[in-house]
């Protein structure tokens, strides 16, 4: 079922478009790859003169819950585009926005620059403005896939990186270098689509404020989102790709900076954690409320399961035993 | 456009009261109604232990902290009345 996040109209218009069914042979001739995602590197494609649909077909996508198949979110590229070419943008774009700007209770927004429009089972699609008078302080390798449409009004430059293909991403390597793959325009209409744990994109800063309609997967393929600096193109950290993850990491980094010295049981109770981002936020908060209670636990991750870990305990202990 | 409000208050309050007091004190959050329940909110923050209170009860099941939040990791969800209000803390 489709969780429509936007005003009443869209809502409406979207439920009709949820009737919409696109044939089941159109729905085979989709998938043509041989594992998830591999054959999907960067690429960009012109949404072109599709004729626009009085009903978007992106409602098809609700209905593909058969849990005996694998869903890619590739697959759904033809929906997507259609859901570009329909009139739900044209109607969205022309009356909604202003009334977003307007509702008091309008509560989608998820940053100063970026609006969620929908939320579908395996994906979200937002809209997003690259600033004119921004520039970037990094690039991001993500770890869901996902398609941008350029709604313009300017075009885009951007330069394509790509993640080494001997890399192993799932494990965060400062000595990683990105290797250019293309640079070019992104003009308006066209859809670019970014592959997970791949691509990098590196947009330049545009004229004029340009806004970018998002669809982004919801099913992360990668554990890890690599941050590398925009100028030097050096990897700087990673973020975890769960939500989840980061949002404990954060909670008990407020716990360290308002000295919950109490609140160390239940810190300590997070280092079990399966998620070793998990582990070491808890271990590390641990160790800056009590040395004692974080060494004992620095002690004990350097048999972790996870190298991260293993890397980041000894290090610590080193740090630890010098500073004594 | 931002509203300041110099409150000088020192007094504090819990999350449950200030939920409390908002939920009562009028059907539709309007902007007065809001701008009425600028002291509690300084009340609330002056209380320099209920959020890590949440947060601390919260950690004691990690694997369903926060399960209804829908924002970034930054944000931590403090409780309302559905279809009325929330309160969420944001950290920069």
């Amino acid at each position: 079922m489709l969780e429509y996040l936007v005003p009443r109209s869209v809502d409406r218009l979207l439920s009709t478009g949820s009737r919409l069914e696109l044939s089941k042979a159109r729905c085979r001739g989709m998938g043509k790859r041989s594992a998830e995602g591999t054959n999907c590197r960067f690429s960009a494609t012109k949404l072109g003169q599709r004729t626009a649909r009085s009903q978007p077909s992106i409602g098809y996508l609700s209905q593909q819950k058969d849990a005996t198949r694998r869903i890619f979110f590739w697959d759904f590229v033809p929906a997507f585009q259609d859901f570009f070419a329909s009139d739900f943008l044209l109607n969205f774009l022309r009356g909604e926005l202003r009334k977003i700007a307007s509702e008091k209770d309008y509560d989608r927004v998820l940053s100063d620059d970026e609006v969620e429009l929908v939320r579908g089972e395996g994906f979200r699609v937002s809209m997003g403005k690259l600033k004119a008078r921004s520039d970037y302080s990094e690039v991001v390798c993500y770890a869901s896939d996902f398609m941008c449409i350029n709604l313009g009004p300017s075009s885009l430059q951007l330069e394509v990186f790509n993640i080494p293909a001997n890399c192993d991403i799932t494990f965060f390597d400062r000595s990683v270098r990105l290797s250019p793959a293309c640079r070019r325009e992104q003009e308006v209409g066209d859809i670019v689509k970014v592959n997970a744990g791949c691509d990098v994109l590196k947009f330049i800063r545009p004229e004029l404020d340009t806004f970018q309609l998002f669809i982004v997967s919801l099913k992360p393929r990668m554990p890890l989102l690599w941050h590398f600096d925009a100028e030097t193109l050096e990897p700087k950290y990673c973020t975890s790709a769960n939500l989840m993850s980061s949002r404990l990491q954060m909670a008990m980094d407020i716990l360290v900076r308002m000295g919950r010295v109490d609140a160390i049981p239940e810190v300590i109770g997070a280092a079990r954690s399966k998620d070793h981002f998990v582990r070491w936020s808890a271990i590390s908060s641990v160790l800056c409320m009590d040395e004692f209670e974080g060494t004992r636990l620095l002690i004990g991750a350097l048999d972790d399961s996870h190298p991260d870990v293993r890397n980041a305990a000894a290090a610590a202990l080193a740090t630890v035993k010098l500073a004594n | 456009m931002a509203i300041t409000f110099n409150s000088t208050t020192t007094d504090q309050i819990d999350l449950g009261d200030f939920l409390e007091l908002v939920d009562v004190s009028g059907g539709e959050m309007i902007q007065d109604v809001l701008i009425s329940h600028a002291d509690h909110l300084r009340m609330l923050s002056n209380n320099r232990q209920f959020l890590t209170d949440i947060i601390n009860k919260e950690l004691t099941d990690i694997y369903d902290f926060q399960p209804k939040n829908n924002y970034t990791a930054q944000t931590i969800m403090l409780g309302g009345v559905s279809n009325k209000f929330y309160v969420r803390a944001n950290v920069w």
